[in-house]
């Protein structure tokens, strides 16, 4: 039992802990560098904006999507299948919930359903296509879907610039969604958005971790020949993957849009966008649904916190991109680990290494 | 099982954040002291989505907020670039924030209010507001939404003109003006052409191009030339490298000058100008002196005049003046114009001094004549469009 619990527990949270422990302290040496105090720094971000009533439902209000993208690629990831279009599919799928939200005047309700639909509808048709050209076609995924993101920047800015601009915004901008379709802010942010988020988490959880879906999955990540050997439908069930991630990726952008941006601008996912902060987040969750939520709802803080800094402190609040640049690239190091076990190969060369000291020694 | 999984991983995190948090000392009092500093007047400024380094646009706003803080004693604080635009300002009006600037274009929760909140003008009715590049301020019928906020205008048709007309003057003499060895401008018919690169189309945008198609046009007419002008609205505003590539087919094309309006893009036509001796015109801040000698004038949107001038008005308790209103910058403001080209008159032959003293004097002349109104120029931002038929002697390569 505490053989299993340390293995199964343990050294899984201590990995992930690890690069976010380092991110921030050395973030820290620099904020200290910089000539302040990375303590205080540190206190206000976390103080405001996971233990103010306020702050912890702004941080929650923004965690809702990323929660969102992060499974969307936790998912494909899981599979070893690489949805890099999350940020593509999550655009799309927020242009036309907002399209729809401008056009039609319906009750609250409906529209509201409406909009997400049609969000998650156009995330799983965009999806589609890599899922295709992979299982018919066997053309890598990554690729695809990586390019496809820039695709669907331009179509989006395409449209935004013209067909669907609103002439009197002096910015490129559609015109505001009907406020039926807007989620009603509970109290100073958070919208019922948050609790379709977690709504997903649930039913991700359990697919993957309950269902034979979920077990196909994981034994198509693991060995994708024994999978197919074994007989199961490899490609069938990539496409599916694909179609879930897609439509997951479609509610985040239609969600964000309908309790937070309310109209597509060109900087309607900020920078880095939603989609790849969920990228991030699902490594930093480690392809698990609860790493990713808590993984997400991390990274919020770090967003919110960061606007606090800014206001609250002289820090500049760059220093949040410092840290989560300097997140990436330990959480990359971890990723390329459980990929290629550099780390024992090298203990074992150094192993050898010793050991053949040892033995001229004597 | 599952649970103790669940239930030890949000503790290990919960045990790491507290850890930070038992290490502060005292957050709350940090802030405490900034607000207990109480002056008569704080003044806070949002940048937009560029930052307080942009070499232009915020980083004016934020020297005039700070001249203004030297001159007035007034309290300051500067919000960089924040994720949550509409949070940001609503914090800062909590925090007793008297006035609040902000530069970003994200006006919905301050005016009209999103997801059924009230909007945070009404909310805090005793800030005053300032926006800017657009009139948010009006309901359907026209009328002022709100008395705490100011729209501020800058009028950089106008600016715009003067550099469409100056391309003009400059293009014809150019031979006159520089040396060869400095510049290798494009003579001729051939010559006749001149370049726009705007980041996205937009009126923010299409009020730079207008004017100065109208300026080069108003320009041609007088010599009785035929311009021809290139516009490409889609250079973004960060790829300076794409822009640079854009405003080399122009040049090779014959165009002697390329006017850029998209962010850091410009910088790239600049470097581009230099390498190939041919010139640019940059926008917001005065820039003529980083590639100097090629960057023709830059057009200006001083930020700081309004922030500085808004600021007075408080501090003198003649807000009346301003308060619910749209003010337009105009020319003769100083907020908005073209450079007093004295960096690129360093690249002037000893034998053209006498025509660019003419082209000044010629420049000064057409300032006036904007300024009285006897030349009206298209302003795209108050939703006029432009009029190519009056453009007799400007060919508009482009569609817009």
């Amino acid at each position: 039992m505490t053989k299993n619990f340390k293995e199964r527990f343990l050294i899984p949270a201590f990995n992930t802990l690890l690069p976010v422990i380092s991110a921030l302290f050395l973030g820290g040496i620099i904020i200290f560098a910089i000539g302040d105090n990375p303590f205080k720094t540190y206190g206000v971000m976390i103080s405001k904006s996971l233990f103010t009533v306020d702050g912890i439902l702004k941080t929650l209000h923004f965690a809702s999507p990323l929660i969102l993208t992060g499974l969307a690629i936790a998912i494909t990831f899981k599979a070893n299948v690489f949805n890099m279009g999350v940020e593509g599919q999550m655009l799309l799928g927020a242009f036309f919930s907002g399209v729809f939200g401008f056009s039609f005047d319906l009750p609250p309700l409906l529209h509201i359903s409406l909009c997400l639909i049609v969000g998650v509808i156009t995330g799983i048709l965009f999806a589609l296509i890599p899922a295709f050209l992979k299982a018919f076609f066997k053309v890598n995924e990554m690729v695809v879907t990586l390019m496809l993101n820039y695709a669907a920047v331009e179509i989006t800015r395409y449209l935004a610039q013209g067909v669907f601009r609103n002439p009197a915004s002096g910015d490129v901008a559609t015109y505001t969604i009907n406020s039926s379709a807007m989620f009603n802010k509970v109290g100073k942010n958070i919208t019922a958005f948050f609790l379709i988020s977690i709504l997903v988490f649930i039913f991700i959880y359990i697919l993957m971790k309950k269902s034979k879906l979920g077990y196909e999955i994981t034994a198509i990540g693991k060995n994708e020949e024994f999978a197919k050997a074994s007989g199961m439908r490899v490609y069938r069930k990539i496409i599916y993957i694909m179609m879930i991630s897609g439509g997951i990726s479609g509610l985040a952008g239609a969600g964000w849009m309908m309790s937070e941006k309310y109209r597509y601008t060109t900087s309607f996912s900020g920078n880095p966008g939603i989609g790849w902060d969920g990228m991030l987040i699902a490594l930093l969750g480690a392809h698990n649904p609860v790493g990713v939520l808590i993984a997400a709802i991390f990274y919020a803080a770090l967003k919110t916190g960061s606007d606090y800094i800014n206001l609250y402190t002289n820090v500049p609040k760059d220093i949040v991109g410092v840290i989560q640049g300097i997140l990436i690239l330990f959480l990359s190091i971890k990723f390329i680990n459980d990929k290629t076990d550099f780390l024992g190969r090298m203990r074992q060369r150094l192993k050898s290494i010793r050991g053949s000291k040892g033995a001229t020694r004597i | 099982m599952k649970k103790i999984k669940l239930l030890s991983f949000i503790l290990a995190v919960l045990m790491c954040m507290s850890v930070l948090v038992g290490c502060m000392p005292n957050g709350n009092e940090m802030t405490g002291e900034k607000t207990s500093e109480t002056k008569d007047l704080k003044v806070a400024l949002v940048t937009a989505a560029a930052g307080q380094n942009d070499n232009g646009y915020n980083q004016a706003a934020v020297k005039g907020l700070e001249e203004a803080k030297k001159e007035f004693g007034v309290t300051t604080k500067i919000v960089d670039k924040p994720d949550d635009i509409p949070g940001a300002i609503e914090a800062l009006a909590a925090d007793g924030y008297n006035l609040i600037f902000t530069l970003e274009y994200d006006f919905d929760a301050l005016i009209k209010g999103v997801g059924g909140k009230t909007p945070i003008a009404t909310a805090y009715p005793n800030t005053t507001f300032v926006v800017f590049n657009d009139n948010p301020n009006v309901d359907e019928m026209g009328k002022t939404m709100h008395q705490n906020v100011v729209s501020v205008l800058f009028d950089v048709h106008e600016s715009s003109f003067l550099a469409g007309a100056l391309s003009v003057l400059i293009n014809e003499n150019g031979e006159k003006l520089f040396s060869p060895e400095t510049h290798s401008l494009t003579t001729g018919d051939k010559g006749r052409k001149i370049g726009f690169l705007g980041g996205t189309s937009s009126n923010g945008i299409t009020v730079f191009s207008y004017g100065f198609a109208e300026g080069i046009n108003y320009m041609a007419k007088e010599l009785s030339k035929n311009y021809t002008l290139y516009t490409d609205y889609n250079a973004g505003f960060v790829d300076s490298a794409a822009g640079a590539t854009k405003a080399a087919t122009y040049y090779s094309d014959g165009a002697n000058i390329v006017c850029t309006v998209a962010g850091s893009v410009g910088d790239g036509v600049d470097s581009k100008a230099k390498e190939l001796k041919k010139l640019s015109i940059q926008v917001d801040a005065d820039k003529d002196a980083s590639q100097s000698g090629y960057i023709l004038t830059s057009i200006l949107k001083n930020t700081d005049v309004p922030v500085k001038e808004i600021i007075k008005h408080y501090k003198n308790g003649t807000m009346d003046k301003v308060k619910g209103k749209a003010i337009s910058y105009s020319l003769s403001s100083g907020a908005t114009g073209i450079t007093n080209l004295s960096e690129i008159e360093k690249s002037i032959t000893t034998d053209g001094k006498e025509t660019f003293e003419n082209i000044k004097e010629k420049l000064k002349e057409i300032e006036k004549k904007i300024s009285d109104g006897t030349i009206k120029v298209t302003n795209s931002q108050a939703g006029e469009k432009i009029d190519t038929s009056k453009l007799t002697n400007l060919k508009m390569a482009n569609a817009q």
